[in-house]
């Protein structure tokens, strides 16, 4: 008997398969019952900390000052940068021999762009001696103007992905506190965990921390080089309830990877750095874009009017009166920031929890539960407002379709 | 923000929900308790369904989130299935590749039942969906040694249940 035979027996034993009779309404419907479910025990859990924090807000008066932003001098990296010297003796000089490796991996692959080589070489040599990195990194496509790289990790118990991305260093260092300024979502407010934030002493921006659960982030900026650091343990083998990030990196051994990143980025320029078209804003091209939608608002709910329109110099925004209710569609340019914009991934959303633009676009509104964001190509996301409709209409995928297909000619 | 791409989302369930309980079947041997883990797969699939895009890893994700569902359900006492030490023959035809025989496929299934969820996983993973050492150990976040040595603990165990006839050649290299 033969590896075939062995798999005639499993056919076998399955020739009583009964029919399907189970619908794809009731795996949606039990979708967002635990989607929402998870939504409020994060909001309880969110709430109770910040109760509990109630006596912390004195302490931290970023949290309910209006002017938040602590002087610099306040704000000190409290981690050692000395073991990055390590780091950076193992890092290949820009132009020089790659490592040697058996392993497959962009430092190996001859038709990876150097630099991405480089700064793989770098994360690779930075990783702690007992993980193993089991696929080969890879470009990371749509995570901001930048290299990334990408990987899945396993360590002991835990098996987790790891993103790199390295960019040029925003013009402005020190915009991202997550420590001290945490984003609002339409989840929670997401005060990160184990956060910390400062100037460390080559006047880098660092900060290292949970954004939840499931994702730690780490980010050095500075020079020419921006480099943010994202592990996740949300592809995991253990319950979604039990998941955390117990197993994969200490502040230090994110902070390790961080720096040697960084390292290799800073390397070169900052023009270098950047990959991919900038974010672009064209006010009348949007416009265009609108005149479309409501075509697509008609032919899914009959006729429509725009009740108001709202063009600034950092969004567009309009409300249709249409048969089925109130629809408001706004638009905004993509931040170049991997950890600025609300949506980082192609024609979707996934929600950055240290998002600090997501709401900008909105004038500060509060964030509505019925609003549904993606990002269209690198240039632009979108929050369509569906609340005011009876919800018998899909109003979304039609939109996302047309300004993704829209997006892809560009 | 309510939506996911439920669109999408229901086009990979329709494409895809056959095979998933059929591997189910063979790891829980009952479809009832087959349906239950892939409506759990399934759950669990839709509320990480962006991040899980983003992997491009459908099947890998659902590959997982069933597996260890799987054995999650097999540690709690209520479903934990006891091993047995000879498959009750029930008179049947003898050949378990008798497909149109169900007391053959009664053998069958309660051999698999005997066999230790992870071993039974390994066999399932490697022999039916055609996966590599290598996939099953991503997949089990163990070793590629581990892998070798759970399956061919499986195989002598369906060895000794239903004799060493049918087994007899399969090996794990």
């Amino acid at each position: 008997m033969v590896d075939s035979d062995l798999k005639d027996l499993f056919r076998d034993v399955l020739t009583d398969e009964p029919p399907i009779t189970a619908s794809i309404q009731e795996d949606l419907a039990r979708g967002r019952a635990r989607r929402t479910r998870r939504r409020q025990r994060r909001l309880t859990v969110t709430g109770a900390a910040l109760a509990a924090a109630g006596t912390t807000a004195l302490l931290v008066p970023a949290l309910v000052d209006d002017d938040p932003v602590p002087a610099a001098s306040d704000e000190v990296w409290p981690y050692s940068t000395s073991a990055s010297s390590d780091v950076a003796s193992v890092v290949p000089q820009f132009g020089g021999p790659m490592p040697s490796s058996a392993d497959a991996g962009p430092e190996s692959d001859a038709t990876a762009d150097p630099l991405e080589r480089v700064v793989w070489a770098a994360v690779r040599s930075a990783l702690p001696a007992d993980l193993s990195p089991t696929e080969p990194g890879f470009a990371v496509q749509g995570l901001g103007e930048g290299y990334g790289l990408s990987f899945t990790a396993v360590r002991g118990e835990a098996v987790f992905t790891v993103d790199v991305v390295v960019q040029a260093a925003p013009p402005e260092l020190g915009v991202f506190r997550p420590c001290t300024e945490p984003a609002q979502t339409p989840d929670a407010v997401d005060l990160w965990s184990a956060c910390s934030q400062g100037w460390d002493d080559e006047d880098r921006w660092r900060v290292v921390g949970h954004a939840g659960d499931v994702t730690g982030v780490a980010v050095a900026e500075g020079g020419s080089a921006a480099v943010t650091v994202v592990w996740s343990t949300l592809i995991d083998h253990r319950p979604s309830d039990q998941k955390d990030l117990a197993g994969t990196f200490s502040p230090e051994e994110a902070n390790a990877i961080a720096e040697a990143a960084w390292r290799a980025g800073s390397r070169y320029d900052a023009d270098e750095l950047v990959v991919g078209t900038g974010p672009g804003w064209d006010v009348d091209a949007v416009r265009r874009d609108f005149q479309g939608i409501e075509a697509i608002l008609e032919a899914a709910a009959g006729p429509v009017e725009e009740l108001s329109a709202d063009t600034s110099r950092d969004h567009v925004a309009a409300t249709y009166a249409t048969q089925a209710g109130n629809v408001t569609v706004t638009m905004w340019a993509s931040s170049e920031r991997y950890y600025a914009g609300l949506c980082w991934i192609l024609t979707a959303c996934e929600q950055w929890p240290g998002s600090i633009d997501y709401f900008a676009a909105l004038d500060d509104s509060a964030p509505s539960m019925g609003s549904t964001a993606v990002a269209i190509g690198r240039q632009l996301q979108v929050a369509i407002d569906t609340t005011g409709t009876n919800g018998f209409v899909d109003f979304v995928m039609p939109i996302t379709a047309a300004l993704g297909m829209t997006s892809a000619q560009e | 923000m309510p939506a996911i791409d439920e669109a999408a989302y229901g086009e990979y369930v329709a494409a895809r929900r056959r095979a998933l309980l059929r591997t189910a079947y063979l790891l829980t041997g009952d479809w009832h308790a087959a349906e239950d883990l892939v409506q759990e797969t399934l759950t669990k699939l839709y509320v990480s369904w962006r991040r899980v895009l983003r992997r491009d890893d459908l099947d890998g994700y659902a590959r997982k989130t069933m597996l260890h569902a799987y054995i999650d359900s097999t540690r709690r006492p209520w479903r934990r299935e006891h091993a047995v030490d000879v498959v009750p023959d029930g008179g049947g035809s003898g050949d378990p590749a008798d497909g149109s025989d169900p007391r053959a496929r009664h053998r069958l299934l309660t051999a698999l039942a005997a066999v230790p969820a992870g071993q039974r996983a390994v066999l399932v993973l490697r022999f039916w969906e055609d996966l590599s050492v290598e996939q099953v150990a991503g997949l089990l976040g163990c070793s590629a040694g581990t892998v070798k040595s759970q399956s061919a603990r499986g195989l002598d165990k369906l060895r000794d249940l239903l004799g060493t006839n049918e087994f007899a050649l399969v090996e794990e290299g």
